[in-house]
């Protein structure tokens, strides 16, 4: 395919061709084997209980607080912490899951004393609206599709009802996810991916892996929480889902 | 300022770096800082030899394989709507990218940390073109911006070489910042300027960590959180890239991306490890228009000759933060924007010998980047596989350089005339010699020294003494030929 969309190819590929002293072959003629399985044998016999004990270890270091709730105490558990947070303008993705997991409060406009609920509105038309709601926003509120145990990481991916600046604009963010998706390491949502890739399912056009609040050594290496995402970041975590 | 950083001589600039005393603490203390953390988060993952094998061979199956997967990306690109640009050249990179300002008629543009954009010269660029501002995001690369441009000393702290003080004068001067000189203030500065250009910018410009070949999508790694505002808020993203930063899926980009938080800073994974691309019809941010510019510039030259490893790079960084020249010289002892041992053999690739040749004497052998590579690139190797190719190969050594060697080649390998200069050099270098009393710095050489020395010697007694060796009754073979096991008294 030697059209608009790619420039200079061609020449390009065949100049690499000749120094490799190669023939043009499709992908799939040299699929890549690895060496080891140490990437998936990597915490593989843990127990969900074991893999919550080693999270909170990797995210009291990460420097973000992990709570644990149940599906009947997300909403207050949420409040509280909307509260911690200093309350204020609160972002939330259009999400069918706030309504699967009984979060029937959380929705476009609600308030809880001073906190007011904004939603961020799926379509491409919404997006100056929605990047202003999300930079103005003090805490943002999302699923994560995963929870990975060694690195204290949530995953979120992008769809038409959440952004991927929900993620990073507001000063705040609580992140939900249910014990089931709690997993060892990078290596499964990895592989998750891949296979979506392969079988050619829709994804999100950006998938995020969050390791706590943002932050920086630049200056003299001295650790600064908190620039251009999140200074604070909590996860809630539900035991019974 | 390109790949060449520096118009001086290796010389000159070892001699700046010489001076600059608050660079080398701030290079001693990251390095030991930085070992500390790295060694700790490799012994936590364990089995880190396999994984460094792993590593490995990622690496160099792709880099074998290179054009195959580039086509299969380039086509997995155009098939979510973006483009892609294969640049031969800097001056073809950033041709394309001024095409793309100038027809999105931008006037802000946002640039996460990348390092080919510094190698392409992209910002003078930007810069000149009327009424576009460009703003550097990344906290280090925000500062050299401010600080006139300054250059980048290390490939993940490119400010290490400047205190905070330093800091919070240029802050206060280019931003009007009145506070105090704490890190934490300086950073919550520079959040509030950048926000601000963030949401007006309508280009944003990254790097790329990894290119994901099924996919079509890029891969970063940052801790603040800037690559993600870039690759959100702007409606056209332009992504500069290495052709050789390229992976099969996502499941060898996880590996990759582990080995990389590990080795550069010590971490399980960086704070943000990003997958994206442009965006889908139905999501509303993330770039409308997405162009990915992959870029040759000498990298090619290393195919098919022995320094292909060196396109194994994931630009981790942990070669300078071992390096004992790397510790005395700084970032800008190199005179590329490609420091330390990955620079010496890298920069001589892509800029040849003429500019960087000097580069693969700057070191002193002792093989502790090739131990620390991630992905095992056998760098103090092409170190000397450089200074055969410039000496055997191209011949690039003449003059008195070159009799030097002969002679000493000669000699050293000619029993006869070794065994004549072992007998004559006490007594010819006599002349030369100095004496002082005897203390106990010099109690094996108080024979006498050189502090100059001629010709090749001149490089060792630049630094330190040289002791006039000993008299031919005294040197070490007359003193074995009369020690022989068997033969001796035992004194």
């Amino acid at each position: 395919m030697e059209n608009e969309a790619i420039q200079n190819r061609e020449p390009f590929l065949q100049n690499l061709r000749e120094k490799l002293g190669i023939e043009r072959q499709p992908v799939s003629a040299h699929p890549f084997t690895p060496i080891n399985q140490l990437p998936t044998t990597q915490l593989a016999e843990k127990t969900p209980n074991e893999l919550l004990a080693i999270t909170k270890e990797r995210v009291a270091k990460i420097r973000a607080t992990l709570v644990e709730t149940t599906k009947e105490n997300l909403g207050q558990t949420l409040k509280e912490w909307i509260k911690n947070f200093g309350g204020g303008s609160v972002l939330l993705p259009t999400d069918e899951r706030f309504a699967a997991y009984g979060l029937t409060e959380f929705y476009e406009g609600a308030a809880f004393g001073e906190a007011k609920l904004t939603c961020w509105q799926p379509g491409n038309e919404m997006r100056q609206e929605n990047l202003q709601k999300a930079a103005n926003a003090n805490i943002a509120i999302a699923f994560a599709e995963y929870l990975l145990a060694e690195s204290g990481t949530v995953v979120v991916e992008s769809s038409a009802g959440q952004g991927r600046s929900l993620h990073f604009l507001p000063k705040h963010y609580l992140s939900i996810i249910p014990m089931s998706r709690l997993v060892p390491r990078s290596t499964q949502p990895a592989a998750y991916y891949t296979k979506q890739v392969a079988s050619g399912a829709a994804t999100g056009s950006a998938i995020h892996f969050i390791s706590g609040p943002s932050n920086s050594g630049d200056i003299e290496m001295q650790l600064v929480v908190g620039l251009h995402g999140p200074l604070e970041v909590c996860y809630v975590v539900i035991t019974d889902c | 300022m390109g790949l060449i950083t520096s118009n001086q001589s290796l010389k000159e600039r070892i001699e700046a770096s010489k001076e600059d005393v608050f660079m080398q603490q701030a290079v001693a203390k990251a390095q030991d800082d930085q070992w500390q953390k790295r060694e700790e988060a490799r012994a936590a993952l364990g089995n880190w030899s396999q994984w460094r094998e792993l590593g490995e061979q990622i690496r160099q199956h792709t880099i074998q394989y290179l054009p195959d997967y580039l086509e299969e990306f380039s086509d997995n690109v155009a098939k979510r709507g973006g483009h892609v640009f294969f640049a031969q050249t800097a001056e073809e990179a950033q041709d394309y990218v001024k095409h793309v300002v100038l027809a999105k008629k931008a006037q802000k543009i946002v640039k996460s940390k990348s390092m080919v954009t510094t190698e392409v010269d992209l910002d003078p660029m930007l810069m000149s073109l009327e009424g576009v501002s460009v703003m550097e995001t990344d906290l280090a690369e925000f500062i050299l911006q401010l600080d006139d441009w300054d250059e980048p000393s290390h490939i993940v702290f490119p400010s290490i070489h400047k205190n905070r003080e330093q800091i919070r004068r240029v802050f206060a001067e280019k931003l009007g910042y009145q506070g105090d000189n704490n890190p934490e203030n300086l950073a919550r500065c520079a959040r509030e300027v950048m926000r601000k250009f963030f949401l007006e910018a309508q280009i944003g410009i990254t790097g790329c960590n990894f290119a994901v070949a099924d996919s079509g999508l890029i891969n970063l790694n940052t801790n603040e959180g800037n690559a993600d505002l870039t690759i959100s808020i702007p409606k056209t993203q332009i992504v500069l890239m290495g052709m050789e930063r390229i992976v099969p899926s996502m499941q060898e980009a996880e590996v990759l991306d582990n080995l990389l938080a590990r080795s550069a800073v010590g971490q399980n994974l960086t704070t943000y490890v990003t997958f994206a691309g442009q965006k889908n019809p139905d999501e509303a941010d993330g770039p409308e228009e997405f162009h990915v510019v992959i870029l040759d510039n000498g990298r090619s030259n290393a195919l098919g000759t022995p320094f292909q490893p060196v396109l194994q790079c994931i630009r981790c960084g942990s070669c300078l933060n071992v390096c004992p020249v790397y510790r005395h010289i700084g970032g800008h002892g190199y005179g590329s924007i490609y420091p330390g041992p990955i620079g010496a053999v890298l920069s001589p690739v892509l800029g040849g010998y003429k500019q960087f040749g000097d580069l693969p004497y700057a070191s002193s052998l002792c093989g502790a980047c090739t131990e620390t590579c991630p992905v095992k690139i056998p760098l103090h190797e092409l170190l000397i596989e450089h200074r055969k190719v410039m000496t055997d190969d191209l011949k690039m050594k003449h003059g008195f350089e070159d009799l030097q060697m002969r002679v000493v080649g000669k000699a050293t390998g000619t029993p006869a005339l070794f065994k004549t200069a072992m007998k004559v050099d006490h007594a010819s270098l006599g002349l030369l010699s100095k004496r002082s009393g005897i203390v106990v710095e010099n109690l094996y050489n108080h024979g006498g020294y050189l502090n100059k020395g001629p010709g090749l010697v001149k490089g060792w007694t630049d630094v330190r003494d040289l002791p006039r060796p000993p008299k031919a009754s005294e040197n070490f073979r007359s003193w074995f030929k009369k020690h022989k096991a068997g033969e001796t008294d035992g004194k």
